[in-house]
Order: structure tokens, then C-alpha cells, then sequence
């Protein structure tokens, strides 16, 4: 069993004398996992973590049976797509593609087969001869896969993969990973709820190095219901409303706002409404000391 | 390994670090003239020509003419130096005086007292005339007539050693007065031999032109004048190339990318090594054979040594290079800086200056660049060739030490240890001083 | 001291001059657009209100001030090391290390890589060990020649300007002058 899952027991991680990650522990199984966190949670800490580049200070992790400090063979199995993908802008599609082929141990036969049928999957065959530097940010990012997955690895990790995508690429992007993460592990971290809300099945939230949240997305949904309302206010009731309450949307159509916002008893006037992921997530990090203002998600 | 050997040869023969090695090289080969021979034959000596000067080791010569130097430098207290191979003039203390004093008293018949006396009083000048001691006649027309006094120096007399001092205990006693001065003095170990000049003899010169002959067949001679100057710039451009390899995966945000890749630290900084020796000595051999074969054919019909331009470039300029890149990578993977260059670009600097004092057979172990600065003395060169082998392999034995360190320090930095931290303190510091700077300017 | 600066007639004073000094020139004026060097950031700085060249002829000018104040103080200390150090000694010194740091510097804006930058005027000083290479021979003084220092002095000039005006056609407010041209 233990062959297709990550297992992370007591992770804790220091800079010099900050601590990034606090007593991390997951089990993560094959399909799409979403790790949800603001900027600075600690989720690249994690995800470098888990691609080798960083050592950790104490703590147990294992991928797919094998231990993270066998780092050898640890990169077999992982592919890795940083947050800021890039690779020398002199080469073609086609060069970056087949130099990093090699450096994954594979022979001339494999790399050229990998390299046709991932281009094709990822929408890049006619840019094959593209130089690096000429591509747009979301064939950049399409490579980006594309080349994490040359090796077929069973397990790939994808940082943010979608900050600074237009909402086209952005889909397109998700639908990618989904197709991909029908046979392997795909860790996706991000600090946009849309993205994981589409696409994963099992989620974490990471918020200051601690995890806050572990489970599916259902479950998630379901610590929030009952506890998030709709209200159409006066523009004079507003700033009260704000006050009290964690809006997580607003809409002005004329002298009224019709707002959405969290509370953990019934608000009279207002309307009880189905959770959302956005809502769900709000409410989490609002539970954990988070400040309803330094809350403010982005969609 | 081998395909990845391509790629990473690919990288450094599209660069532009290498491109002007190579320009560079060919204008080193260009202005020393070593690029094409065709003027310079060797040619068999003829009895009745001057052939020049030599230096020898006859203490018979060396003696008198070095304590006479000696005597002289020390009666005006004014030692003349070239401790790096820069003109530098030494002053001695009393205490010090006294003791080459002492020296010179064991060593020659004058007498310590007499040699104390003996001490110029009054500052040395440099050697700007002085007319105090002339007699200045206005004539007639104005014309101003200068009468110099005809020096009374003494060092036109040759002083004479003691009759029992050996030539041994001679050069330990010059060892001292060198130490005293402070290193690179006339008296040094090298400096001493060039008391010793002497006319070459008719024999000397023919049987140093059969030693070209027989031992280089000539085309020896030539390899070897040819990496002599080679060597002076391969000794300090391979930094640059290897550090230009070594930054473009952190200047192009791909480090990370190659760090998870499953090839092996060893695999990576070795290949890469090797590509980089690999295409500048391609480029080494190509020209020392353009230059090399511009002198066949003057020797038509003798026997020469094809493949020496071979031999020189890879015993010779190999392992200068080996150890410029090697300090390139190691200092570029440990701080993720350029400063590979003031390290090595130092050292060079201070090796091509104090190498000028010898420039022939200059194969002492440190050198970086061994020196040969002539298509003759070949037998110097069979004489000194096993220093040479020894200071070669020494060379080759230390860039394999930085390899491997370079392999340990990539290894550290993939596992996320180590990293940058030299670097981020460095660019902390470099960052605030820009920063000031263009704050001030704006 | 490795080497002497006291006692050294004219000839000899260029030494210290010609061969290290002129060296600090490649030190102070190579790295000047090394903050600029990532395009990022240059895209950012580019598109302030205070045009970037301004901004680098202003770091220039501090270099070669700082080049000449050293320079000031080393030929301060040779003079009163009783050397003879004269006034076109001390401006050829000054103009020789500005020489190797404008060619530093109009590589740096050529190619952006901080290896190559340095390596082009120290290819060209190791040059000079070889021979004299005319008007642009680094170590005249020390054959008793000056006038290949005005041909220094106008070549560092140029040298300068080149790199500036390099620059500045890399730069955003070039192409958006091209840009707008184009589009009228």
C-alpha cells in the first residue's frame, strides 16, 4: 500500500532559527492533492521538501516505500515543476525537452517517444522548434510539465502552477493535471481556492508552517455548512456587518450590497446558504487566529 | 555520460566566453610571433660566428662577480630586488647591515672593520648624476662645459674569495644575505647563476643545435617555445569559462530543475569538467599544429617529431588548464559568485611576474606557468624535465582535489545544505552598496 | 610590500602604476551594470521616472572619482617615498585604469555576463606582457612614452559612451520611442 502513497510523520523545518514547518503529517494516495495556503504558509518549504531540495530537520517521510534521504532514487520517482519554471532561453522546445531527458538517465529511443507524446498531450507539437525565450507564459508552463513528467514519474509536484495564467489558460492548465493524475500522484499547491476546488479530491491547508486541515474537499464543505449566510444590506449597514462578520463576497446593485459572510450562529435578517470552498477555507483559517482582513482570498 | 558530454560541449563551445579564448589565444600566438615560424629556422652553427651569451654554473665566475655585487650593494646600503618580478630597492637595518657585513668578511679577505667603515654615509641617490665633485666652465660663448669626475669605485676592482670557501658553503652564504634582502635579491638560487655569464663556445653551440636535432627533432624545439607562451594565458582564461558554465544554470532559473533530475552529482560537475578541458584543448592542439607545422619545412628530409606539438599541449598546457577551470568551478559552486576570477586572475599575476626570473626551464613546483622562452636549451630542459614532470603532475593532482570538492559542494547544495550562503552574504552586501548608489543618484 | 615604490626614478615609478594600479580600473568600472544585469529588474528601473542613463553616468562618474582618489593617495605615498612621480605619471595612471574599465564596462553592456565582462580587458592587459601595441600600449610610461595615453584617454571616452548608448537601445524607453514611431 505503502508503494503509492507519500507518508510525512513529524515534519518540522527550520531557517537558522525560524521554524517554517510545524510537526507536519500527511498521507497523500494517488490522484490530485491540493495544498491550500496562503502566500508564505510554508507550502514551497513543504514541496521543495518532498522534491529533495531541502533537507529537513526531523521528521519521517517516504515516497512511495522509498525514504526522502535516499535522495537517488527518490528523483526517480518525483517530477518537479518549480514555481518560477524557466530554462536557458536559447534552446528549442525540442532541446530543453531532450537535455533534461538525459540528465533523467534516459536513451536517445525513450526521450524521443516521451518527448512526442507529452508535446502532443500538453498542445506544444508545433512549437517544438520554438526557442524557450519565444514561448508565452502558459506554453511556458505547459513545457513545464511536460518536461516534469518525461521520466514518468509517479509522483509530481507542481508549485503554483497557475499564478500569472489568464482564466483560459488556467482551466486548460487544471484539466491538464487532472488527465495526468489519473495514474500517478499530483501534489498541486497553490494559494487560489478556483484551483483546487475544480480539481482535487483531497486537500490540506497549510497556515504559518502548521497544517490546519486534512481531509476531502466534501468534508471540508461540510464543517462549514450552517454557518454561512447571505444578506442584502443597506449601505449604512455595512460597515457594521464588516465588523462583525468575515464577508467573503460582495456585490453592489445600486443603494443595496448583497453580501456573504461567515458566522457560527444564525444572524436574523440574513439567509443560510450552501458553502462554497471559498467560504469553507475562510472559515478554517478564521478559526485559526487569522484576521478576517489578512483573510482576503483571492478567486 | 557520453550523450550528456555532447550537450554540456554544446553549451561551451555557443558560448561567448569561449569564443574569446579562442581569439585570445590565437592573438597571444599572433603578437609573440609562435603562431607561424617561417622566419626562424634553426640552422647549424658555423665556426667563427659570435653565439651569443650563456649562463653557467662556474663558481669560478660566480664567486668574485656576485660578492663584488655584493660589496658594492652593501657599501651603499641599496639592494636591488624583484620579489614578484617588480624592480624593488631594499634599505637595510644596522643590525642587519652588519650581519651581511659579517658575511662578507668570512668570505672575503676585507676585514669587518674595514667593512663597516666603508658604508656610504650619505643617502643614495638613485642613479641620478651628481656634479658637485665636476668643475662647471662658463666659456667665452656661454656654452656651459661639464667635466665629470672619473668615478673612484671600487666596483671596477673584482674582490677575490678566500681560498678555502667551497662553492656549497658560497651558496648558503648567499642564501643568507638573500633572506636578508627579503627573497627575489641578486643572490637568490636562481639569481646567483646569472654572475655566471660566459661567450658560447663554437662546441657548445653545435652541440646544443644536435641536441634540437636528435632529442626534439626539432619540431620539439618549436611545441615547446609555443606552449611556453600558450601556457601564460591558458594558466588564467579557463576560469572564466568555467565560471560562465557554472553560473548559467543559476542565471537561467534551471538549477532546480537539474537538481531533481536522477543523474548523479559526480556525473554532472564531471562531464561538465570535462567539456570544458575538452573543447579548449581541441582548440590547443588545432593551433599548436597550424604554428608547429610552419617550421617543417625547413627540416626536409630530417627526421622530425610529429606528435610533439601533441605531447607539449597535453603535459605541458593540460594540466595549467585543468587547475584554472577547476578553481572556476569550485569557487563559482561554492559562492555562486564570480570570484574565481580575483582568486585565480591573483594568482596568475603573481606567478607570470615572479616567473620572468626563470624564464628558462622555470619548472619549480608551484609554478603555474612553466617557462621555456626559446627554441634552444634543450638541455636545460632534459636536466630540469623531471621537475617539470613533478610540477605537472602536482597540477593535475590538485585539479582533481577541486573536482571532487566541487562534487561534494553540488551534492550539499542539491540536498538544499550550504546553499548561497556565502553568496546571499555577498549579495546582501553588494545589493546595499547599489542600492545607496542608485538612491543617491536618483 | 612586494614590490618598492620608494627611491624609483621615473621610468621605474610607471611600474607600480602601469602594472597594478591600472588594474583597479577593471575593478571599479566593470560592475556598474551589474545591479541591471537581471532583466527584470531592469524592465522595473527602466520604466522610473529618472531615465536609467542618467542614473548610470552618475555611478560612472562615482567610479572614476573613486578611481582617482586612490590613485591620488597611492601617488601621494610614492611621492613622499621620494620617487619621482610626476604630473603626467599621475594622469596616465589615471587614464590607463580608466581605459581597462571602460572596455570592462562596454562588454558588460554588450552581453550581460558578468565572466565575459571581466574577461575581455584582462585578455587585453595580458596582451600588453606580450609587446607594444602601439598607440593603445597600456605600459608606455614605462619606456618613458606619454602620448599613447591621449589615444588612451580617447578611447576610454568612447569606450564609455558606447556602452551608455548600448544600453540605452536595450532599454524600454528606446523601444517605446520605436514602438510609437511605428505605430504613427
Amino acid at each position: 500500500m505503502s508503494k503509492n502513497t507519500i507518508i510525512i510523520q513529524n515534519l518540522n523545518k527550520f531557517y537558522g532559527n525560524k521554524q517554517a514547518l510545524f510537526d507536519i503529517n500527511l498521507k497523500i494516495e494517488k490522484g490530485m492533492f491540493g495544498l491550500l495556503g496562503r502566500n508564505g504558509a510554508g507550502k514551497t518549504t513543504l514541496m521543495k521538501t518532498l522534491a529533495t531540495l531541502i533537507h529537513k530537520k526531523d521528521g519521517e517521510i517516504t515516497v512511495c516505500g522509498v525514504a526522502i534521504e535516499n535522495a537517488k532514487e527518490i528523483r526517480k520517482i518525483i517530477g518537479y515543476l518549480p514555481q518560477e519554471f524557466s530554462i536557458y532561453p536559447s534552446m528549442s522546445v525540442r532541446e530543453a525537452m531532450d537535455y533534461l531527458g538525459v540528465l533523467s538517465g534516459m536513451n536517445r529511443k525513450e526521450r524521443k517517444k516521451r518527448t512526442e507524446i507529452l508535446l502532443n498531450q500538453v498542445n506544444l507539437t508545433e512549437h517544438v522548434n520554438k526557442k524557450v525565450k519565444a514561448l508565452s507564459g502558459g506554453m511556458k508552463r505547459r513545457l513545464g510539465i511536460a518536461q516534469a513528467l518525461l521520466h514518468d514519474p509517479k509522483v509530481l509536484i507542481v508549485d503554483e502552477p497557475t499564478a500569472g495564467l489568464d482564466p483560459e489558460e488556467r482551466i486548460h492548465f487544471r484539466n491538464l493535471l487532472s488527465e495526468v493524475a489519473e495514474d500517478r500522484i499530483v501534489i498541486l499547491s497553490t494559494h487560489i481556492v478556483g484551483d483546487i476546488e475544480a480539481t482535487c479530491e483531497n486537500i490540506a491547508i497549510l497556515n504559518n508552517g502548521r497544517l490546519l486541515y486534512h481531509g476531502t474537499v466534501d468534508a471540508l464543505l461540510t464543517t462549514a455548512t450552517g454557518k454561512v449566510f447571505t444578506k442584502i444590506a443597506n449601505k449604512s449597514e455595512l460597515p457594521k456587518l464588516k465588523k462583525e462578520y468575515s464577508i467573503t463576497s460582495m456585490l453592489t446593485l445600486g443603494n443595496q450590497t448583497h453580501i456573504r459572510f461567515l458566522s457560527d450562529s444564525p444572524v436574523s435578517g440574513a439567509v443560510e446558504c450552501e458553502p462554497n470552498m471559498e467560504d469553507a477555507y475562510m472559515l478554517y483559517l478564521y478559526h485559526n487566529g487569522a484576521t478576517f482582513e489578512s483573510v482576503g482570498g483571492e478567486r | 555520460m557520453f550523450t550528456l558530454f555532447l550537450r554540456e560541449s554544446k553549451k561551451v563551445i555557443f558560448s561567448i566566453t569561449f569564443l574569446i579564448l579562442i581569439a585570445a589565444m590565437l592573438l597571444m600566438a599572433l603578437s609573440q610571433d609562435v603562431l607561424d615560424f617561417n622566419d626562424r629556422e634553426i640552422e647549424m652553427p658555423f665556426s667563427g660566428q659570435s653565439y651569443g651569451m650563456q649562463t653557467k654554473e662556474i663558481p669560478e665566475i660566480i664567486m668574485p662577480a656576485a660578492i663584488t655585487s655584493l660589496y658594492s650593494e652593501y657599501k651603499a646600503n641599496s639592494y636591488t630586488a624583484y620579489p614578484i618580478g617588480f624592480y624593488k630597492n631594499v634599505r637595510l637595518s644596522t643590525k642587519e647591515q652588519q650581519q651581511v657585513a659579517e658575511i662578507l668578511s668570512m668570505i672575503t679577505e676585507i676585514s669587518l672593520e674595514e667593512l663597516v667603515n666603508s658604508v656610504n654615509t650619505t643617502t643614495h641617490n638613485g642613479d641620478r648624476l651628481i656634479f658637485e665633485n665636476g668643475k662647471e666652465l662658463a666659456s667665452d660663448d656661454g656654452e656651459v662645459m661639464i667635466t665629470m669626475p672619473i668615478p673612484n669605485n671600487d666596483s671596477d676592482t673584482v674582490l677575490l674569495v678566500k681560498d678555502e670557501l667551497t662553492y656549497e658553503k658560497f651558496k648558503s652564504y648567499m642564501k643568507q644575505v638573500d633572506k636578508l634582502i627579503g627573497g627575489g635579491s641578486n643572490y637568490s638560487k636562481t639569481m646567483l647563476l646569472n654572475f655566471g655569464k660566459v661567450p658560447i663556445t663554437y662546441k657548445e653551440a653545435i652541440d646544443s643545435y644536435f641536441m634540437i636535432k636528435d632529442k626534439d627533432h626539432f619540431s620539439g624545439a618549436y611545441a615547446r617555445l609555443f606552449s611556453d607562451y600558450l601556457v601564460t594565458v591558458l594558466s588564467i582564461l579557463p576560469v572564466f569559462l568555467a565560471i560562465t558554465i557554472s553560473l548559467k544554470d543559476k542565471r537561467n532559473g534551471i538549477h532546480e530543475l537539474i537538481y531533481t533530475r536522477k543523474t548523479s552529482s559526480v556525473k554532472i560537475i564531471l562531464t561538465r569538467y570535462i567539456s570544458i578541458i575538452t573543447a579548449i584543448m581541441i582548440s590547443v592542439i588545432i593551433i599548436s599544429y597550424i604554428s608547429n607545422m610552419s617550421a617543417w619545412s625547413f627540416y626536409d628530409g630530417m627526421k622530425l617529431d610529429y606528435l610533439a606539438p601533441l605531447k607539449y599541449d597535453l603535459g605541458w598546457i593540460l594540466p595549467s588548464v585543468m587547475i584554472s577551470a577547476a578553481v572556476g568551478m569550485f569557487f563559482t559552486e561554492l559562492t555562486n559568485t564570480a570570484i574565481g576570477v580575483a582568486v585565480q586572475g591573483l594568482w596568475w599575476f603573481i606567478d607570470i611576474n615572479t616567473g620572468k626570473a626563470e624564464i628558462i626551464s622555470g619548472y619549480s613546483l608551484f609554478r603555474l606557468s612553466p617557462r621555456h622562452n626559446s627554441l634552444q636549451y634543450t638541455q636545460a630542459f632534459n636536466d630540469h624535465f623531471n621537475s617539470l614532470i613533478v610540477n605537472r603532475l602536482f597540477f593535475i593532482v590538485l585539479a582533481l582535489i577541486l573536482v571532487a570538492a566541487t562534487i561534494l559542494i553540488y551534492e550539499q547544495k542539491r540536498r538544499g545544505r550550504l546553499n548561497g550562503k556565502f553568496k546571499s552574504l555577498i549579495k546582501k552586501t553588494f545589493a546595499n552598496m547599489a542600492n545607496s548608489k542608485s538612491k543617491s543618484a536618483a | 610590500m612586494l614590490f618598492g615604490i620608494s627611491s624609483l626614478d621615473n621610468r621605474a615609478a610607471a611600474v607600480p602604476l602601469e602594472i597594478f594600479i591600472s588594474l583597479t580600473g577593471i575593478l571599479l568600472l566593470t560592475p556598474i551594470f551589474q545591479p541591471e544585469q537581471d532583466s527584470s529588474i531592469d524592465e522595473i528601473t527602466s520604466s522610473k521616472y529618472i531615465s536609467n542613463t542618467v542614473v548610470y553616468l552618475i555611478r560612472i562618474a562615482y567610479s572614476i572619482l573613486t578611481l582617482i582618489t586612490l590613485i591620488s593617495i597611492f601617488s601621494l605615498f610614492m611621492k613622499v617615498s621620494a620617487s619621482d612621480m610626476t604630473l603626467p605619471l599621475y594622469l596616465g595612471a589615471i587614464v590607463t585604469a580608466m581605459f581597462l574599465g571602460s572596455i570592462g564596462l562596454f562588454t558588460a553592456s554588450i552581453f550581460r555576463n558578468i565572466a565575459v565582462s571581466y574577461m575581455v580587458p584582462i585578455v587585453y592587459y595580458a596582451l600588453n606582457f606580450g609587446g607594444d601595441l602601439g598607440n593603445f600600449y597600456l605600459f608606455s610610461m614605462m619606456g618613458g612614452e606619454f602620448k599613447p595615453k591621449i589615444w588612451l584617454f580617447a578611447g576610454s571616452l568612447m569606450f564609455i559612451i558606447l556602452s551608455i548608448y548600448a544600453k540605452w537601445i536595450s532599454s524600454g524607453h528606446f523601444k517605446a520611442i520605436i514602438m510609437k514611431k511605428f505605430h504613427r
